[in-house]
């Protein structure tokens, strides 16, 4: 009897301990459930239509503004690098270039890149311009999201979508209520030689600061809901100083180069402690009212890059703060989304944009001036570009059940382009001469479609063509097809096809002064795509691995001519494939990201076959965010690697050893909170360290070798990295 | 007719055509899809619901009668969640109908033991008599976009960072017997 007691009670006890670990089971799988579902990235980049990003037709990245704000990124360029996958910048001291997947194109100014902001291009038309860095003016704290959409994406954006598209999405007035004040510090070390720290002293210091005043108010305008968002800043930096190895330069005639009274003649270097900065107002903002959006921005850059370089920065004195570059926008958005039906939606969107470029250079030695002289003068490079354009959209579900679904769309825009080159006196300022002086306008048009078509629940096909008309690189058809299956439960398969293209820039087409010659039959140069991810999601975590090809085509470089000097030209092909990886989720407080890009890519040319100048065919990043319990703030480590890489002058300089940039590690360590009793104050300190010294890109005026030249060939001098910044970022969110 | 003219006459006439609707709404951003599998969880969340749904969970998805692109968001969020096997861990009848007025909606939910309501786009006008209606009907309503968190809903939908946001009206969810579990309530954003 008592045996048979026992042994009930055991039955009892083990029932109650299975439905209890069954009903916690049950608990943590309705957890995770809800956790995955709320994990789901939606995204809108890839077909311009909001949808779950395992289901879109290319491989994208969300960035989002928590991660922003925990990590401590300051520009959109340290987001791509921390936090990207398939993207990374590199940052010559001057505007940063953006490669993807083992391709870099040195000095193209962000054009093989699109960057959108709420669905507007910053690209400008003359030379493609973006910028990734505090001077793209778009104030961190607006954005909410970031998409990295990678691989050609002219589909649906046309052209420069060539490495991928960055899609900025910026915060609603719900996301950001009240008025915000944000006050920003920072300092880094004077640097010497080989990237040494030689001074911590106050007065030494690279300094730089960020005001900001934002808002988000939810009103009601004339009857109807309005939301809006906007924010103004200045962002200032002033160093650090560098110290440049001396570079001894001689004229034709065997005199000594004059690079102005900072340094002996015929020598270039010492230390650069005036030639370092930026400073950036902008003003962005956005007013949605019913269907209605208006967006607006005004920005200008203003910077100095520290040394002579390959870009666009020849000829000058050393650390002259009088050379330095400036690039002001005035942008106006204006989008209406309509619904004639339940099936049929339509978009129209009236922009319009004013961009010019400003770039004084000092240049004390007369040889080096465009137009013949004997004293010193200040070169002056000017673009200009206007653009207003037009595009209509329609978007019709022929079911209603978002299954079949046809995008239809045109657009077409007059843009007004100028460039001129003036040359004036460097001590009156009386105009010397002008060079490749060229106005034109320009009438462009595009018609796109894109069918979506869900033939099962867990099937989604999306195929696209678009057709471009553009007075320069002429006509283009950019086809995309993508499949996405998802699998097993959490797994998605997807295959992509894509093209895109970049039509040639307006100075690679028609810039012309006495070494350059203008090339207007330039034709665009295009890449071809396929890639394969597979994806698995398993409550918040996600993993994601993927393989890529292209094919580049047409590609455009400086070739020399029969009579000494240079034009653009159609002149190379690149190969290139690789993988890409991702990891991220979080566990409790605690959340993890990594991502790896591995590839392969040569240049194909009449000179031969290369490596591409500063493209890193290694790169990655991971991090760790841990928020910690109570009045201890949010500790996130940040880390972003890139392998060894050629510097940009590798293939042609002849130095004496091929530069190379070494592999390099930035490592972040960010604090962030609420101040404790004052909760609307908030803090982010952060600081960043480089391992590396330099980057691939050679500094001075030495930047090629004639092999034929007696003695021996001097090596490279490549540009130094900053590579410790402290900053603090205060800000203080006011209640409307 | 020259083709430049034809071509600006087209645009002309194109633009009149894309402005000529003007329907001040939100728009769910939430793809109707991710919606439908989020209102399936909440059930297993909320302490109450199995009281409240006994073993079958009746869910009723309303829209506007005569909104085009109500009827689609609601009828496509009926059919993604007639396709789930169950509601809140409980079996689930799908009923999809036009909103038929704030106190006779209260009246069904009381009489027929609605467990859940969705509300479709084009209904956040009503949200106000909705709300009033509905003040201490055990029921868990739920609005298609963030537009209706603070008009009356107990849960809704937004797009917050490029991730699908759970908006938790708490007051409001008080008043209709609802009660979140700290693990939903840890996700979601609070209001009210």
């Amino acid at each position: 009897m008592r045996h048979r007691r026992q042994t009930l009670r055991l039955t009892f006890a083990g029932v109650a301990l299975v439905s209890l670990l069954h009903a916690r089971s049950a608990r943590a799988a309705d957890d995770d459930e809800l956790a995955e579902l709320l994990s789901e990235n939606v995204v809108s980049g890839a077909s311009r239509t909001e949808e779950i990003a395992s289901d879109a037709p290319a491989t994208t990245t969300t960035i989002r503004a928590n991660d922003i704000r925990r990590y401590g990124i300051r520009s959109i360029a340290e987001a791509i690098n921390f936090l990207g996958m398939g993207l990374i910048t590199q940052d010559p001291l001057h505007s940063v270039e953006v490669g993807g997947r083992g391709v870099l194109l040195t000095s193209d100014f962000g054009n093989h890149v699109l960057l959108v902001v709420d669905g507007h291009v910053l690209n400008e038309p003359a030379d493609g311009t973006a910028y990734f860095e505090q001077g793209a003016g778009i104030p961190m704290e607006l954005i909410d999201h970031i998409e990295l959409v990678l691989g050609p994406g002219s589909v649906l954006y046309g052209g420069s979508a060539m490495l991928g598209v960055v899609n900025v999405v910026t915060k609603g007035a719900a996301s950001y209520k009240g008025v915000h004040v944000i006050g920003e510090v920072g300092a880094s070390p004077q640097q010497g030689i080989n990237g040494a720290f030689t001074s911590f002293a106050p007065g030494d210091l690279g300094k730089s600061y960020r005001l900001a005043a934002g808002i988000g108010h939810e009103l009601t305008l004339f009857g109807k809901p309005a939301q809006l968002t906007a924010q103004a800043e200045y962002f200032q930096q002033d160093g650090p100083s560098f110290q440049f190895a001396p570079q001894t330069v001689t004229n034709d005639d065997g005199t000594p180069k004059s690079f102005g009274p900072r340094t002996a003649p015929g020598v270039w270097g010492g230390r650069a402690s005036s030639s370092y900065t930026t400073a950036v107002p902008a003003l962005y903002s956005r007013l949605v009212w019913g269907d209605v959006t208006v967006s607006a921005r005004v920005a200008s850059y203003t910077r100095r890059t520290p040394y002579v370089n390959g870009f666009n920065q020849t000829v000058g004195d050393f650390d002259d703060a009088r050379s330095l570059e400036r690039d002001r926008w005035v942008s106006l958005d204006v989008q209406h989304r309509g619904r004639l039906s339940g099936k049929l939606t339509t978009l129209m969107r009236l922009y319009g944009d004013l961009y010019d470029y400003r770039q004084p250079i000092f240049v004390s030695q007369p040889s080096d001036c465009s137009s013949p002289t004997d004293r010193s003068c200040l070169q002056v490079g000017n673009i200009r570009s206007r653009w207003l354009g037009l595009e209509l959209q329609a978007q019709y579900d022929w079911r209603g059940d978002e299954r079949v679904t046809t995008m239809l769309g045109i657009d077409g825009r007059v843009r007004d382009l100028g460039a001129a080159t003036e040359t004036q006196d460097g001590e009156t300022g009386r105009l010397l001469g002008t060079v490749g002086a060229k106005s034109l306008t320009e009438l462009v048009g595009a018609a796109y479609i894109q069918q979506r078509y869900s033939p099962l629940a867990n099937l989604h096909l999306n195929g696209g063509l678009r057709f471009d008309h553009d007075p320069r690189g002429g006509d283009k058809l950019s086809p995309r097809a993508a499949a996405s299956l998802d699998t097993w439960r959490g797994g998605v398969l997807k295959t992509i096809y894509s093209e895109a293209f970049r039509a040639p820039t307006f100075y690679e087409a028609f810039f012309e002064d006495s070494t350059q010659r203008a090339n207007p039959g330039l034709h665009s140069e295009v890449v071809r795509s396929v890639e394969a991810t597979v994806e698995q999601k398993a409550g918040r975590h996600r993993f994601l691995m993927g393989a890529f090809r292209t094919w580049w085509q047409d590609m455009i470089f400086l070739q020399a001519n029969d009579d000494g000097t240079y034009s653009y030209r159609n002149a190379a092909s690149i190969d290139n494939y690789g993988y890409n990886a991702r990891a991220e989720g979080a566990v409790g407080d605690l959340s993890y990201g990594f991502s790896v890009t591995g590839a392969y890519s040569r240049r194909r040319s009449p000179d031969g076959t290369s490596e591409l100048p500063a493209a890193p065919q290694l790169f990655g990043n991971a991090r760790l965010a841990y928020d910690l319990p109570g009045v201890l703030p949010t500790v996130a480590i940040a880390t972003s690697l890139v392998g060894k890489r050629p510097a940009d002058r590798a293939v042609d300089g002849n130095f004496a050893v091929t530069p190379y940039a070494p592999a390099e590690v930035n490592l972040r360590l960010t604090l962030s909170d609420r101040i404790p009793g004052l909760r609307d104050l908030s803090y982010r300190l952060s600081g960043t360290y480089v391992t590396a010294s330099h980057s691939p890109y050679v500094a001075g005026p030495i930047q090629t070798v004639d092999p034929a030249a007696p003695g021996p060939r001097p090596f490279a001098q490549l540009a130094p990295i900053n590579r410790l910044t402290v900053f603090l970022t205060l800000q203080y969110d006011f209640s409307l | 007719m020259r083709p430049g003219r034809r071509a600006v006459a087209l645009l002309l006439v194109a633009s009149a055509l894309t402005l000529c609707c003007d329907v001040a709404r939100a728009d769910a951003n939430v793809p109707l899809q991710l919606q439908a599998q989020l209102v399936s969880k909440l059930g297993a969340f909320d302490r109450n619901f199995a009281a409240r749904a006994g073993s079958l969970s009746r869910v009723l998805v309303l829209y506007k009668a005569g909104d085009a692109d109500s009827t689609r968001v609601a009828t496509n969020v009926a059919s993604a969640l007639g396709a789930l096997r169950d509601v809140g861990s409980v079996a689930a009848q799908i009923e999809l109908e036009a909103f038929p007025g704030a106190a006779p909606l209260a009246d069904r939910c009381r009489s027929k033991k609605v467990t859940i309501v969705y509300f479709s786009t084009g209904l956040e006008g009503d949200m106000d008599a909705i709300g009033k209606a509905l003040a201490g009907v055990d029921i868990l309503t739920v609005g298609a976009s963030a537009s209706f968190a603070d008009r009356g809903v107990v849960v809704a939908f937004d797009l917050e960072e490029g991730r699908p946001k759970i908006v938790v009206h708490l007051a409001r969810a008080r008043a209709q017997n609802v009660a979140f579990k700290a693990e939903l309530l840890k996700l979601a954003r609070i209001v009210g």
